[in-house]
């Protein structure tokens, strides 16, 4: 092993350098593109869904290199030039003097002298929102209807940090305005700043028993960040999702539906057999309380995890010619201790009390994807179907106020789509995708849905055309900068279980989303 | 910060000397092996390479950069990956995959494959068609520049076939596109599937 | 397929007439499109290739000689599993058409055509080597190695193929003994010469035009 720098001296020097390079480099960069030297197309079908190539560049930890720069900032490997067989024999040629040398090759310098420059990558989107009703006011500072956002914005680490360590790192800018008052506001929920998907990984590969494996570490703080098929929860469609504040969503999520997301770390062990099977497994816990709040999470936006959540998932991807099948399960079980939401300090703010006892929440998942590569175009459908068992010991116990009407819960999300990436790297994408989220009705946990249904069930589609005008290798500004300009609509059957008046919560969102 | 700075600047700098060969760049076998399978055998639609001959696969190399090579996924995937090869790290990856073992793709249509065989080894004298084993050898193993066919996968085959019959190129003194004109899709699909479980 | 040789269309034309049935019978048995065949394997201006096996050179050969392989492939005097396929399934005429046809090729040698002087090869390929019972080459084969007549021509051919016919001469020639040909004329020399000469004669013939 080269020499080894603690993890966060790495993160200290990438920044350093990153000061560096900026006055070389105008912008921070598309970090995977520059990495590889692949346009966007190989690894992403409808942007940032992954093409198998961009999967397996996923579980082997983002540390694939063959672009125009160094893969990290070590001395790369290998040191020695080491033939398992002799040169000439495995040229087989009796007139071995025929072997073309470097003499009779013009180089046009490539592979020489390379750099390395951190792959920091920033994105921003723009949107604009529309909404079939108006929402009623108060919606104070944004206008109720007709909502522009320039958020939200996010830095990247993606890419090598060793020959086997790589990592995806998110930082967003949420763009949160916060009205200007001298009444004082709940600390908690005026965050700007906070990590978001976060993914190290350690990756590695071996031969045993006859069988290729990969085989790898993952650390991550969102149960499916570490997930390669776009079916799981943290990396599913939609991708962008209206920023405006009145967005009403898709639904109650069950808990791997990123319910955790920001609030957790998690480290797991996982393997990919064959490019056949993948097996993995990850124990989650709830990040210290003031660590969240140094990361820019609310702490109260989840339950706490007692002892290690287990996250499981199993996926087989049996592929011939261009196709590609996969079939998988994964779950996640949680007992969650429930925050005390009666608790407050004298401005009234929630202070950091348990109800007691504990919910537990059993998720299990299944999925399935088919995708077909055509000469210019990928073809994909993907389904995926959450179970969620959920044991309200604490909530419905809760001995201030029961928090819900039944000691025991079900809600099941349902999601299926179909997509279309056409065109030269994949830029124009058309996607269609049913939701259904549906699950037991309770009249206190529901109480606050329209007419009171109590139910939570949302089901609905949501339509998308994108369009990617730099994607292309031969673009100009590529692999400087890229943008996707797309076009959504969200029609609501029903909508946190009330039919009458869900289309009134049908959005179209239309967005630019910048990456540099 | 600006402390932290000179501070890790001083590691780094010293990172930096840490010798290395001169003039020698290394170059990792997994930037192919992601796309070309973890121990090279192919995961289509990218070829074998474990076994494959070194010569024909620097020529390749050579003609990704020189976008002679044209066919879609060439165009979508190796006019990239070759681009930042030096000729020294050309050779290395090519002697690396050429001591590979390889294993058959056994992907051919089974019904097949008399009719491939009989086409690989005796041609079509009638229809003018050539013995493939006179030039890749009698058990497609290749030499030199002329590469292994044997256990390639049969898509893969009957792709590279149906594309030189439409017009795509081979690399510069390559007879395949002119040979590959006068099979019939049932002969393509026979040696395709013939060579695909050639060990 | 193409006609790629109209100074051919007579003869081709007649063969066209007393050998083929149906219009497409006649488009794959037409002379030009058994020389594209030819070409296939021999190189694309017949001057050899290097396949698994060396292809020899077929520019510029003796058309007896040619007419003669041709036929003592066919019938078996002459062992090659492939050429015994392509030769089968050639009528007389044509075999003869395609040997006028290469003969009148011009082309330089795939080796390159320079040539080492006074090297080991042209001294045996010269004068021989007495001393084994070898004889002068260019007694039959002719001072520029063009050959004559039923004697080929060894200008420009292939080194590894000269060497491997040399050394195998008995495997591969005169396989029919009730049959015997003129290649058995060679059998002593082959025998006699080393390897290493045989090499260097090989060499030097290879650069030849």
């Amino acid at each position: 092993m080269r020499s080894l720098l603690a993890p966060i001296s790495v993160g200290a020097i990438i920044t350093c350098l990153a000061i560096i390079a900026q006055s070389q480099t105008a912008q921070a960069l598309p970090s995977f593109a520059r990495q590889t030297g692949q346009p966007c197309g190989t690894c992403h079908t409808d942007f940032p869904g992954l093409t198998p190539y961009g999967r397996k560049f996923k579980i082997l930890g983002y540390t694939v290199g063959g672009g125009p720069f160094k893969t990290t900032p070590f001395t790369l490997f290998p040191q020695v030039r080491e033939y398992k067989k002799d040169p000439l024999d495995l040229y087989a040629d009796p007139n071995a003097a025929k072997l073309p040398t470097s003499a009779d090759v013009s180089n046009d310098g490539a592979g020489q002298s390379k750099i390395w420059v951190p792959p920091i990558s920033v994105m921003t989107i723009l949107g604009y929102t529309h909404q079939q009703a108006t929402p009623a006011p108060p919606c104070s500072p944004y206008p109720c209807n007709d909502v522009l956002t320039d958020a939200p914005s996010s830095f990247f680490y993606g890419g090598a940090i060793t020959e086997h360590i790589g990592a995806f790192a998110q930082v967003t800018y949420s763009g949160l305005k916060v009205p200007s008052t001298t009444v004082p506001i709940d600390p908690y929920s005026t965050f700007q700043w906070s990590w978001d998907n976060t993914d190290v990984r350690y990756a590695n590969t071996a031969h045993v028993a006859g069988l290729d494996v990969i085989f790898g570490i993952t650390a991550n703080n969102n149960p499916s960040v570490q997930d390669p098929w776009n079916t799981t929860p943290a990396w599913t469609f939609p991708y962008a999702v209206s920023t405006a504040p009145n967005f009403g969503g898709f639904g109650p999520a069950t808990l791997i539906d990123s319910s955790l997301a920001a609030h957790v770390a998690g480290v797991g062990a996982y393997a990919f057999i064959n490019d056949l099977l993948y097996l993995e497994l990850t124990g989650y816990k709830t990040i210290n309380w003031n660590t969240q709040t140094k990361l820019g999470v609310d702490p109260f936006g989840a339950g706490v995890i007692s002892g290690v959540a287990p996250y499981w998932r199993v996926a087989f991807e049996p592929h011939w010619g261009n196709h590609w099948f996969e079939f998988g399960a994964y779950g996640m079980s949680a007992q969650l201790q429930q925050w005390d939401t009666s608790q407050a300090d004298s401005n009234g703010f929630q202070i950091p009390v348990f109800i007691p006892g504990a919910d537990r929440f059993t998720d299990t998942a299944f999925d399935a994807q088919y995708q077909y590569q055509g000469s210019n175009y990928w073809f994909t459908l993907r389904g995926t179907y959450i179970y969620e068992y959920q044991q309200l010991n604490a909530t419905f116990n809760n001995p201030v106020a029961a928090g819900s009407s039944n000691p025991t819960n079900t809600l099941n999300t349902f999601r299926g789509l179909a997509s279309l990436a056409y065109g030269n790297d994949n830029r124009f994408v058309f996607t269609a995708q049913y939701f259904n989220t549906w699950g037991s009705s309770d009249t206190t946990l529901f109480i606050t849905n329209p007419g009171c249904a109590c139910s939570p069930n949302t089901n609905g589609y949501i339509f998308e055309i994108a369009y990617t005008p730099f994607v292309s290798s031969r673009a100009p500004i590529w692999p400087w900068a890229n943008m996707r300009i797309g076009l959504q609509y969200t029609y609501y059957n029903e909508f946190n279980g009330d039919t009458v008046f869900a289309h009134d919560n049908n959005l179209l969102f239309a967005y630019i989303w910048f990456a540099m | 910060m600006k402390f932290i700075c000179s501070n890790l600047a001083m590691l780094a700098l010293v990172a930096s000397t840490i010798p290395s060969l001169a003039g020698w760049e290394g170059v990792n076998p997994r930037n192919c092996t992601w796309c070309h399978g973890t121990s090279a055998q192919g995961y289509a639609p990218a070829p074998q390479l474990a076994g494959q001959k070194p010569l024909y696969m620097e020529n390749q190399l050579r003609s990704f950069r020189a976008h002679t090579r044209d066919n879609p996924f060439s165009k979508l995937y190796m006019w990239a990956a070759a681009e930042n090869l030096s000729f020294d790290q050309s050779r290395y990856l090519v002697l690396h995959f050429a001591a590979l073992p390889s294993k058959p793709a056994k992907d051919g249509n089974q019904q097949k494959l008399v009719a491939g065989r009989t086409l690989f080894e005796d041609g079509d004298p009638n229809a003018n068609t050539a013995a493939c084993a006179v030039c890749h050898g009698p058990d497609a193993q290749g030499i030199r520049d002329i590469p292994r066919l044997a256990g390639l996968s049969y898509y893969y085959l009957r792709r590279k076939l149906k594309q030189w019959r439409e017009g795509y190129h081979a690399t510069a003194k390559s007879p395949m596109p002119e040979i590959a004109r006068q099979l019939s899709r049932d002969q393509i699909e026979a040696v395709a599937s013939y060579l695909s479980f050639v060990k | 397929m193409k006609l790629i040789n109209m100074r051919l269309a007579l003869p081709a034309a007649v063969l066209a007439v007393l050998f083929c049935a149906e219009r497409a019978e006649c488009a794959s048995s037409s002379l030009g499109a058994k020389i594209e065949y030819c070409k296939t394997c021999h190189g694309l201006s017949a001057q050899g290739y290097y396949g698994f096996y060396p292809i020899p050179r077929l520019a510029g050969q003796q058309t007896q000689y040619t007419e003669n392989q041709l036929r003592a492939y066919s019938e078996g005097r002459r062992k090659n599993r492939y050429m015994y396929n392509v030769a089968h399934a050639l009528s007389p005429g044509t075999q003869a058409a395609l040997a006028k046809y290469f003969s009148g090729l011009k082309v330089r040698p795939l080796s390159g055509a320079s040539r080492s002087a006074n090297s080991e090869g042209q001294r045996i390929f010269e004068d021989g080597d007495p001393a084994s019972n070898v004889p002068a080459c260019t007694a039959c084969h002719g001072v520029e190695a063009r050959g004559h007549e039923e004697i080929p021509r060894l200008a420009g051919q292939l080194p590894e193929y000269i060497f491997n016919k040399l050394v195998n001469w008995n495997q591969e020639r005169g396989q029919d003994p009730h049959h015997p040909d003129i290649s058995a004329v060679m059998l002593p020399t082959s025998h006699n010469l080393t390897k290493s000469q045989i090499r260097a004669v090989a060499a030097y013939l290879s650069h030849l035009e």
